[in-house]
């Protein structure tokens, strides 16, 4: 390419490693960022897939084993029984934050192959939407936090 | 511009010359910023919350197994705060990137936008590996653990 200066400019349809044209934001350096980020974020949402089904598939699994109690121990059964709801909504949690980050990843991909601009903006607005989700679940988390620490405050007294 | 022949000019302070997002891409980030900021200012909370803890754990009366467990708490607590350090600066990075691209609209800045929220991801990723490394290695020498004393 760069052995002949007069050579006529060509796009790069396969977009793969270089960018000829750039578009909307689209520039080498930016999907060489993103390139870089996808593997960790693959990872990660594989690793929250996994322990989504392993959270969900223990309260399906507990809760069975719950029914199955005598009716001396249901009061244990009780407890355990809001132990497994939190387990579940937790798997569902992880699932979701599992496959964001999964569909942020597949989108670099596409990006990576197709240079388009409308690739570039679903990868960004995929990452949008999983921090915007973190974001949510931390606020929700505070307000139990601080809703907990307030009723253990007024059983005090 | 009615000259077909009028030469080339730059565009330093509009818009929509190649090397600026687009209006979209600009959008995003932008929705995307408060986020970040929020949860990076979340994580220095936590960090405020482990120093305090630190503290309290420094000053307060021997503890019941001795200045060991001082100690050891000490150095958890430190070393729970790196793992939280890192992420909150380079979130907040990220954020503060986001804003430079917010006012300039340059596809660099876009770019290292993206490249602390790199960071942050391979940090993550490594101290996950590095975790995960460690749960293997216990395991297998509790295993192994188990194996010898069933023998002897």
């Amino acid at each position: 390419m760069a052995d002949n200066p007069y050579e006529a400019p060509s796009a790069n349809l396969s977009g793969n490693e270089t960018f000829g044209v750039e578009s909307g934001g689209v520039t080498q350096g930016v999907v060489d960022q993103l390139r870089r980020t996808k593997g960790w974020t693959r990872f990660i949402g594989v690793l929250f897939i996994i322990l989504g089904v392993v959270l969900f598939f223990l309260a399906i699994f507990g809760g069975s084993f719950i029914s199955t109690m005598s009716r001396s121990t249901r009061g244990l059964g009780a407890f355990l029984g809001i132990i497994l709801v939190i387990y579940g909504v937790m798997g569902v949690l992880n699932l979701v934050i599992g496959f964001k980050l999964g569909g942020f990843s597949s989108a670099v991909q596409r990006l990576m192959h197709s240079g388009q601009e409308r690739d570039l903006e679903d990868a960004l607005d995929r990452q949008r939407s999983f921090w915007v989700f973190g974001g949510v679940m931390m606020l929700i988390f505070l307000i139990i936090a601080i809703v907990a620490i307030i009723a253990g405050v007024v059983t005090q007294f | 511009m009615d000259r077909p022949y009028v030469p080339p000019a730059s565009n330093p302070g509009g818009r929509g010359f190649s090397g600026e997002v687009s209006p979209r891409v600009f959008d995003i980030m932008s929705r995307t910023k408060g986020w970040v900021r929020f949860i990076a200012v979340m994580l220095w909370v936590n960090v405020v919350v482990a120093i305090i803890n630190v503290i309290v754990t420094l000053s307060s009366a021997r503890l019941p197994n001795g200045d060991a467990q001082k100690v050891g708490q000490v150095v958890g607590i430190a070393i729970a705060l790196l793992f939280y350090i890192y992420p909150a600066v380079k979130l907040n990075s990220y954020a503060r990137r986001i804003g430079v691209l917010l006012q300039s609209g340059r596809a660099g800045d876009l770019e290292a936008a993206l490249n602390e929220h790199r960071a942050f991801w391979r940090f993550v990723g490594i101290v996950t590996l590095v975790f995960i490394g460690i749960f293997v290695v216990a395991m297998v020498v509790g295993v192994a653990g188990a194996v010898l004393s069933s023998r002897s």
